[in-house]
Formats: C-alpha cells, structure tokens, sequence
C-alpha cells in the first residue's frame, strides 16, 4: 500500500485525502484536439508522401500512404489548406497516433 | 506376453509418457524457473488424488512431417482429482512438449475434461503454459481453441472456472481464461498478450519486453485481466485451494458452512473510519472487523483498488464484500471499478453467494479520461448488476453516500433487501460544499464576506442533510445502527434472507450494458 502516492481528489468542491493507483497514475492527460494536426490512426509503415510542404491541398487529396495490416492505406486530407510541415518520410514506421504532416 | 509381462509393459508406457518432453526438456522448464506440469498438478490437489485420462492420446495430423512425431499426451495432462476432498477436473498444458503448443487432439482432451466438469458439476482449474497454435496442425488448432471457448460459455455461472497462466498464454489462446472466472498469475512466470513483443517491433519499432507487455503485474494492476496475484507456484496454488474452500463448487449447492468464529481483528470497529468524509481509511478492517476469523479472500486486489470485493464468511457462511475503498482515489465509482464489481455482483447472483455492501464514497470521478473512457457505459453495469442480483442483498452505509453513487451501492431503489446506516453516515445529493455553493449561490455571492457567508451555508447544510435521518425518515434506510451492532445486524438479517424467494420474470435473458 505504501508504494502508491498520496494525492488529493476534488468532488463537487470537496478535497478528499487519499492514494493512487498505479492505473490512475498512467492516464493521459486529455488535449484539445488541432485538426490542422494530421496524426496516425494506426500503426504501420509510410510508403509514400504525396504532397510537398507549400502545396495547396483541398479536402479528398491524397496526402500520403501508410501500410498497415498487410493494406496500403491511402489518407485523405478530411479540409482544405497549405502543407505546413511534414514529419515523416517514406520507411517510417509510425506508432498509432504519431504526428504524420500539419496545415497552416 | 504374460500377465506379469503385459502389467510390466503398461508400467513402462506409462513412465515414458508422463515424462512428457523429456529429461533434457523438463531440465529446461526448471531452468526458466516453472514447476512442471505434473508437479502443479501435484501442489494444486490433495496428495495423491489425481486420477489421469488421454495418458496415451495421439495427435492425428499429417502435415509437415507430423506423421512421425510422438507429442506424449499431445502436450496436455487432464484428469480428475480432490481439493480438500471435494473432486475437481483438470488440465494442465505440458510446455516441456513442443511448447505446449495447442493441436486438435491437445484440445480434445481439454474439452473432454470440461465436458466431465460440467456433467459431474465441479469446479474446472486449467493450468496454462503454451506457445500457443499448433501451426502445423492449421484451422484444426483454431476449431480446438473454439471449442474451448463454446464450452468456457457453457459453464459459465454453472461451475466455477479457473485459469492458472504459468507461462506463455498468447494470441487466441488468452480468450479462454477471460471467459473463466478468475485468472490466477504469477510474478515473472505469467505472459498474456494477443500480439507478442517480436510482432510489436516489426510493425510499430517498438521495444517492449514480454514481462512490461503482459506481465502478472501489467495484468493485475492495469489490464484487471487477473484477478490473483501470487510471487511463486506454491503461492498461487494456496491461493486456489484457499479459494475453493470459501465458494460454492457449482451453482445449486452452498459453499461449504464453516464454523462460526468470532473476527479476530484487534482494532475497535468504532475507531476504523474518521468522522471526516474527506479522511481516507482501509475500509479492509472494517470487513475483517466483521467476517469471521476476520479472514478475507480479496478478490482482484491491486486493480481498481477504489472498490475492494472478496468473500468473507459470516456465521460461518460465505458471503461476497463489495466495498468502496476511501484508501484509493477516494473510494470514487469509475469504469474500473463498475466493470470489476458489476462482473463479481454477477458472479455472486449465478452462484448464490448473499452480498454485504459497504458503501462510503464521493461519487463518481470526473474527468474528461472517464467521460471519454465511458463511464456512462460500464457506470450502467454496476447498477444492472446490483438491480438484477436476486441473492440476499444487505447494505451497510458506513460514512458519506453521495449522488449518483448512493444509489448505485446496493440502495434500497435497487431492491437492497435491507439497509443500514451507521450514525456517521451522510446520505445526500452532494457533499456539504458543493450543495451549499450551489443552493446558497445567491446568499454567498452578495454577503459581505462571502467566505464567512459560504462557512455559515456549509454548516447550515451539514446540520440538516449530512446524517442518516433524513433517509431513514424514508425509510430507504431500515436502521441506524452502532458500528459495533454491525456484525450481529448481518447475522440476522443473512439468516432472515435465507428463503428469499426469487422473482421470476419470463425473460430469456437481459442485456447487460457490456
């Protein structure tokens, strides 16, 4: 019991003494979603980037495609805008939830 | 052959096939710090009750050069036996051959000695340390796995089912011990996880090791695939046994009715919980303050820990605790610990098992984590759970019951056959600050002092609403009780539940919200 941390817990305006759990402790803080922010939705491999930082780009283009599950899978940009940057290259094995490229 | 001869020539057949793998493979077992699999067997039952069957079974497969292979006992040890002189099935995965690893005659033993299980209405422990498919043996290894699980379903609320993961435990093969009842694991040893460390690396580059992956400790503490955590073998299996003496062995008998005897917890009932609601304490004492030799078999112990649920026996009969845990994050109701006590209520209802309440909590956690994890959606099964629990069903409120969290601790509006409240106990919508920044908004905001203002409102409020009174008044408490009148309030009102008649609806069954 001792290894867990003390911590305090508010409740409609009350503060309640008490201890975490090595669960509680791992939860990631929540953040606002940027949807000028493109990140993975999966795991996998790039294979290929389709635009270039500058490009203007409009809802539907392909910006890039990723291979994962044995599946080429090809990303649609889901708003219009300008490429910002771009985070990664083809080769680039990407965890679920990695940044790919950003608009401006 | 003779007589003597052909007696001699079984007890050769026999010791070559119970040496499974082989010497140089169980050398290689005991290297990596695992029993065997017949030595398990061997510390699970009482000595000398194992009775095998399939000793001779062979796999049938052809493919791959398997015609010429000799798997003894196709890497699977069934059979019945004793736990304190009541019979139990088993099976144990032999990982000395070819890894355990899971053909279609491998999996006929395992339904064989299900079937038995189920027929004869024992308790079903299956020992499992396996690489998992026989790959060589193709979809007849994944029909095996499925017919495990069809009957894992089967039995399910009928007879207890145990899993004792003593090794590798990957891909489909995990799905029978999470459709079991209670997944034992043991530090270093246990590995669960449907996609292994190798497959991880190559899809995503990330290094993880087996043990951080699914280790005893990932599945006790954040998975809650576990529901009992032991440092060895020998541990793991006191555990088991010490199990299966406190719940009943099917669904139409008792557990077995011990001796009654007094707790034997030093600490004074009425000194274990603080008068201060936002004070943590272990609310453990007060179960042990009112069980039976004060011993409690605590059931997921380092998952969700803000809900504690065991079986403990009272007047020398087993009942199942759920308790909030003011120790842990507050005692707060979250997913976890819905998910984990609506599944124990429910295991509770299937075989009998009375369940005492302990309620004292916040509420629920907020946090957008816990919207977003779906608190509504495993909120709603802890009050299914309880609604739906047709076994006696008593509820001791020991301090605060707020909100939405009061009526889902077994209140009386989910059919709680009786309630007590200790004289500590603040049943309200809220606790005192919120409900008085909320009522009092007007007065507070254009006092003078507001503090002052807000202080005064607090007190006002506590006065009237952070007591037992206003529900019993309801009579959604049925008594105001002493702390120390607790445990003999539970005796009678266990034994007066003892006939309960079970509301029979026509229904085939409900929907739970999982």
């Amino acid at each position: 019991m001792d290894e867990n941390k003390k911590i305090q817990i508010t409740i409609d305006d009350e503060n309640y003494e008490t201890f975490s759990t090595p669960a509680f402790d791992r939860k990631k803080k929540w953040e606002m979603p940027d949807d000028n922010i493109i990140k993975s939705i999966i795991p996998g491999t790039i294979i290929d980037v389709m635009v270039k930082q500058g490009q203007t780009v409009k809802e539907g283009d392909i910006m890039l495609v990723i291979e994962a599950m044995k599946m080429n899978n090809r990303l649609a940009f889901t708003k219009d805008g300008v490429v910002d940057k771009i985070f990664v290259k083809p080769g680039d094995i990407v965890a679920k939830g990695k940044e790919l490229l950003s608009l401006k | 052959m003779n007589k003597n001869e052909k007696l001699e020539a079984l007890n050769k057949k026999r010791h070559e096939v119970m040496l499974g793998g082989g010497e140089q493979a169980i050398q290689k077992q005991k290297e990596s710090g695992k029993l065997t699999a017949r030595e398990r067997i061997g510390l699970l039952l009482d000595a000398n009750s194992f009775n095998e069957y399939d000793l001779f079974a062979q796999h049938e497969a052809r493919d791959f050069g398997m015609m010429e292979k000799v798997l003894n006992g196709d890497g699977v040890i069934i059979g019945t036996g004793t736990i304190d002189n009541r019979p139990v099935c088993v099976f144990a995965q032999d990982f000395t051959v070819v890894g355990g690893s899971l053909g279609y005659m491998h999996a006929k033993k395992i339904t064989k000695i299900q079937d038995v299980a189920m027929k004869m209405r024992v308790p079903c422990i299956g020992i499992n340390d396996s690489g998992g498919a026989r790959i060589q043996e193709g979809v007849s290894s994944l029909a095996g796995y499925g017919e495990i699980f069809y009957r894992n379903t089967q039995a399910s609320g009928v007879i207890p089912q145990i899993s004792v993961i003593l090794g590798p435990c990957a891909g489909g093969a995990v799905y029978s011990p999470a459709l079991t009842d209670y997944v034992f694991v043991v530090d270093k040893i246990s590995k669960m996880f449907i996609t292994g460390p190798e497959v991880i690396k190559t899809v995503l580059g990330e290094e993880i090791s087996q043990e951080d992956l699914g280790g005893a400790r990932v599945h006790s503490e954040i998975t809650g695939n576990a529901h009992f955590f032991a440092h060895d073998e020998e541990e793991c299996f006191r555990q088991i046994r010490k199990l299966l003496s406190i719940i009943p062995h099917n669904n139409k008998i008792a557990a077995d009715r011990n001796k009654t005897i007094k707790p034997t917890a030093k600490i004074d009932i009425n000194d274990i919980v603080p008068i201060d609601p936002t004070k943590p304490y272990d609310v453990r004492s007060v179960i042990k303050a009112i069980s039976d030799d004060s011993d409690f078999v605590e059931v997921m112990e380092k998952f969700a820990q803000n809900i504690v649920i065991g079986y403990a026996r009272i007047d020398g009969k087993t009942v199942g605790f759920v308790a909030n845990q003011p120790y842990y994050l507050a005692g707060v109701l979250d997913v976890d610990c819905s998910d984990k006590a609506a599944r124990f209520i429910r295991y509770c209802d299937a075989f009998n098992i009375p369940l005492v309440t302990l309620v004292d909590l916040p509420g629920y956690l907020p946090g957008v984590d816990q919207e977003h994890a779906g608190v509504i959606r495993h909120g709603a099964k802890l009050l299914y759970a309880y609604s739906e629990a047709s076994v006696p069903k008593i509820t001791v409120i020991l301090r605060k019951a707020y909100g939405g969290g009061y009526i889902a601790m077994s209140s009386r509006h989910l059919e709680a056959d009786f309630v007590y409240a200790w004289p500590t106990a603040e049943i309200a919508v809220m606790g005192p600050q919120g409900a008085a920044n909320i009522i009092f908004r007007k007065e507070i905001m254009s006092a003078e002092n507001p503090d002052e203002m807000r202080k005064q409102k607090v007190e006002e409020y506590k006065q009237r609403f952070a007591n037992p009174y206003v529900a019993a008044a309801k009579g959604y408490v049925d008594s105001v009780i002493k702390p120390a009148e607790t445990r003999e309030m539970l005796i009678h009102s266990l034994k007066v539940c003892e006939n309960k008649a079970e509301i029979k609806t026509d229904k085939k069954h409900g929907i739970p919200p999982f």
